[in-house]
């Protein structure tokens, strides 16, 4: 009886769970991105991205773009099946683009499904489109890819390498949402026209509040925001420099850093002291006979790029305090973490006390390499 | 009730019979082998010839045609005989020795009374000799068997290593062995088996080395075997196999007299039997799967390499259709994209669902192999051009199967033949896992790979845990597992089986 009972016990727990569910994959759509326009009446026109599977050697994959209208998007979601006759399969979808008429309306429900769905990674990367449709971009031409989805989700994987943007993923900015005293943000879309193809150029940064759109920052200050948010600095640093009366382009690789959003309380106000400290790798310099291995001439090209970088900070600190008077760096939340008292009273009108707030920037670079040579090449306009 | 039953199912009592012993008349013992004993068979042969004179007594020679060496009876026996003479008194006990110890020009002559040992000697191939007046036969070594040669088994053929392989004949066997291991340590024990066969089985093992425990547990399971006949090793493994319903080897077979000296080494004991050119060595472990005599014969960074591919390819050989079934049907997301594409795009017009593709085509790769595997080499190679052309390329031009599937039945298969010993039970596995899979997705193949791995745990093989090498990091235990260590690392003998003298070598063996 008991090792009847034991059996019974072992072979449920075994038949009743298991993975769901059994399908066959040619009866899937794979869908590589999507993408969400606003339509009327509060409701919306979800465009997929798929591939148009031909066999034969080698496989042909085409991409195409389905659409259907929805009330919400998950209406659209099934409007869309009955559409193409195949399920859509999100398992190795890697981006959603909103519209910005969409984003303007409110991604939070679309957000919020997209988590709560079992058939959407949450690492999906999501993107705000500026100036077309979201249906444009998925038809926009990928350079050197099989689909807009893929080409977005490469380009999010190099972002570190050359920031333009923030890359966000559904899980991120949901996070984001939550917070308080953090604004989110989402990387934005532009199509820009190359030879005679549209391709959607990440570039930018589309600022939200709450789950609505409220305004864009570009590259140069959405680059700043990515160092201020990741705490860390990447990429090229470019500046101008002034030596024996000739002015040069000079660039830098980070190959360390260090950054610092240290919220005080003084004088009965927040301030904010941001401190960058990065080790850099020199890759171009313009001058011929300007020897960095001296220590004085070294010191001049970091206090270059130190200044370069000061000027960017202050730029988007600028921006963000004046122009748009939104708090996406998430200073409110540090205040909120270090010194909850006081972040009690300033709450209540965040955004207006955030534009007001006094910001020092330091920076200090170091140049550790300077690539295989160890002195200017000489003799070289 | 209780007697019927008992007649019924009761064990029966042996009668044994009187124990005949041979006749001091010729008339008497040519009356009881010719028209009892031996009646009908035709292949015994009855030289009847008479002493020298003056007093001619009768002798009679039996031996069974073909199997005795007949030019050396005539020269060594009947001639000196026949031109012996023998006194008129001397009889009986006198008589006997008197022939065994001066008339016999010969060196193996054993004195038998009792006729069943006689009997036995005689069909083994040895030639009875009888001489009226005395009650005792002489047993007459003169064996002569016509036997394959020793070759190099097929089945374990090696690049680097002797060529020898074991023949039918157990003596040539047991010498085979000898030759490795020239000590008086080296025990042969003998046991005869099968009412009706006689075969005679070998018990080897070092003494010393050996484990007596598991040296008396395999003498005392091989002795409780009662059976008509064994005709191969294999019947043995059957009858004396611990885990006997389940297709786990527990006892390790092999053609090789190296391997079988190795593992002799080692603190095992081999079966051999009389008849068959397969050896058994028990205790058996699982890690045993895995080796190849030749990882010991190659540099031991080569012949790790070689280990790990062969546990590689044991777990591509099992789990490969299941994986592709449960990663398909279930978790097409762990699928990289392209590759998920493409497999999609190459099942697009193929009719039958994943399952059905997995199942029928492991079982048509088996219908090749079992086809294949006892034909000829020329038609042999026929079926494999059948196989190729037919299945696998028309298969996939026609769309019946798609491309992926012939790549995983092919990965499936080649992987299955690295690790050879293992093959019959990777079968089973292999569709235990891809039917657990193809219900449960991977949650299904694993819940069966802990099941396979709980059960393994729980096997011994002559007490000895079957996977004794993977339940611990000690250092002994694993330094001939994944990989093979250097001779003078492996100082030590397997723990449990060479428990008795566990250092193989002194210290200091390095070169």
């Amino acid at each position: 009886m008991r090792r009847l009972a034991l059996l019974v016990i072992v072979a449920t727990t075994m038949l009743l769970s298991g993975c769901w569910d059994y399908l066959e994959l040619e009866t899937l759509s794979f869908a590589m991105g999507a993408g969400i326009d606003a339509g009327p009446d509060d409701s919306l026109v979800l465009s997929v991205e798929t591939l148009k599977v031909e066999g034969g050697q080698p496989t042909q994959m085409t991409p195409y773009v389905t659409k259907a209208p929805g009330l919400t998007m998950f209406n659209a979601l099934r409007n869309l099946t009955n559409l193409t006759g195949k399920q859509m399969f999100f398992g190795h979808s890697h981006a959603v683009v909103f519209s910005e008429e969409y984003a303007k309306r409110g991604v939070g429900n679309a957000v919020g499904f997209m988590q709560r769905d079992v058939g959407i990674r949450t690492n999906t990367w999501l993107f705000v489109v500026r100036g077309a449709s979201a249906e444009d971009v998925l038809k926009a031409d990928a350079p050197l890819g099989t689909s807009v989805g893929h080409y977005l989700d490469r380009v999010m994987q190099v972002q570190h390498r050359n920031p333009t943007s923030i890359p966000i993923q559904i899980w991120e900015f949901n996070r984001a949402l939550s917070e308080e005293g953090l604004r989110p943000v989402l990387p934005a879309i532009e199509l820009v026209e190359i030879d005679d193809s549209k391709v959607p150029m990440v570039e930018g940064c589309a600022v939200f509040k709450q789950d609505k759109l409220a305004g864009w920052l570009d590259a140069k200050d959405a680059r700043i925001l990515s160092y201020l948010r990741s705490r860390e600095v990447t990429g090229v640093i470019v500046t101008e420099l002034e030596f024996k009366g000739e002015v040069k382009r000079v660039a830098a690789e980070v190959t360390w850093s260090k950054v610092k959003l240290e919220p005080k309380w003084e004088n009965e106000e927040v301030r904010l002291d941001i401190q960058f400290n990065l080790g850099v790798d020199l890759h171009e310099i313009g001058f011929a006979d300007f020897d960095y291995s001296q220590p004085d001439l070294k010191r001049i090209l970091e206090e270059g790029l130190a200044r370069q970088l000061k000027e960017d900070t202050e730029h988007l600190m600028h921006t963000l305090q004046k122009e748009l008077e939104s708090d996406v760096l998430g200073l409110g939340n540090l205040v909120k973490k270090k010194m909850p008292s006081h972040w009690r009273k300033l709450q209540r009108d965040w955004e207006r006390e955030f534009s007001k707030v006094p910001v020092t920037v330091k920076v200090a670079v170091l140049m550790t390499e300077t690539g295989t040579l160890a002195k200017p090449l000489k003799g070289r306009l | 009730m209780r007697p019927l039953l008992q007649r019924l199912f009761g064990k029966k009592v042996r009668t044994t019979a009187e124990p005949a012993y041979v006749a001091s008349t010729i008339k008497e013992v040519t009356e009881h082998l010719q028209s009892s004993i031996f009646v009908g068979d035709d292949t015994i042969v009855y030289r009847s010839f008479m002493t020298g004179d003056p007093h001619p007594r009768e002798c009679l020679l039996v031996y069974p045609e073909g199997m005795t060496d007949s030019a050396f009876l005539s020269e060594y026996v009947v001639k000196p005989l026949s031109q012996l003479s023998l006194a008129p008194g001397l009889w009986g006990a006198k008589l006997s020795e008197f022939l065994s110890e001066q008339a016999l020009p010969v060196s193996g002559v054993e004195e038998r009374t009792l006729l069943a040992e006689v009997v036995d000697e005689v069909l083994t191939g040895d030639a009875a000799l009888f001489v009226d007046g005395c009650a005792a036969a002489f047993i007459i070594r003169s064996k002569k068997l016509t036997l394959r040669p020793p070759s190099e088994p097929q089945s374990e053929s090696v690049v680097r290593g002797p060529r020898e392989g074991f023949g039918e004949s157990l003596t040539v066997n047991t010498t085979l062995i000898r030759r490795r291991i020239r000590s008086p340590k080296l025990k042969f024990n003998f046991l005869q088996l099968g009412q009706q066969t006689h075969t005679k089985v070998a018990v080897a093992y070092i003494e010393g080395i050996a484990s007596p425990a598991i040296v008396d547990e395999v003498k005392r399971r091989i002795a409780a075997i009662d059976i008509d006949g064994i005709l191969d090793s294999g019947y043995i493994e059957e009858l004396i196999k611990d885990e006997p319903l389940l297709p786990v080897k527990t006892i390790g077979h092999t053609e090789r007299p190296d391997v079988v000296a190795a593992r002799i080494l080692e603190g095992r004991v081999a079966v051999l039997v009389d008849g068959s050119p397969v050896a058994l060595t028990m205790p058996f472990l699982f890690t045993e799967h895995l080796q190849a005599n030749e990882d010991y014969y190659k540099h031991f960074a080569i012949g790790s390499v070689d280990r790990l591919i062969r546990y590689t390819c044991m777990f591509i050989s099992t789990s490969t259709p299941a994986l592709y079934l449960a990663l398909l049907a279930y978790h097409p997301i762990l699928i990289p994209t392209h590759l998920a594409i493409s497999i999609s795009a190459a099942r697009q017009s193929v009719p039958f669902p994943a399952v059905i593709e997995v199942f029928v085509m492991g079982l048509l790769f088996e219908i090749m192999r079992e086809g294949g595997v006892r034909l000829p080499t020329p038609i042999g190679q026929a079926l494999s051009i059948v196989g190729a052309i037919v299945l696998g390329d028309a298969a996939v031009q026609a769309q019946i199967v798609s491309a992926p599937m012939i790549i995983v039945v092919a990965i499936t298969a080649i992987s299955g033949f690295a690790v050879p010993s293992f093959y019959g039970v990777m079968i089973l596995l292999r569709a235990f896992f891809a039917l657990l899979a193809a219900v449960l997705g991977l949650y299904g193949y694993f819940c069966g790979l802990i099941a396979a791995t709980v059960y393994l745990m729980s096997v011994r093989s002559f007490g000895v845990p079957y996977m004794v090498n993977f339940t611990s990091f000690d250092p002994q235990n694993i330094k001939d597992t994944a990989i093979r260590v250097p001779w003078w690392v492996m100082r030590r003998r397997p723990q449990l089986i060479g428990r008795l003298n566990p250092e193989r070598y002194r210290k200091g063996a390095r070169p």
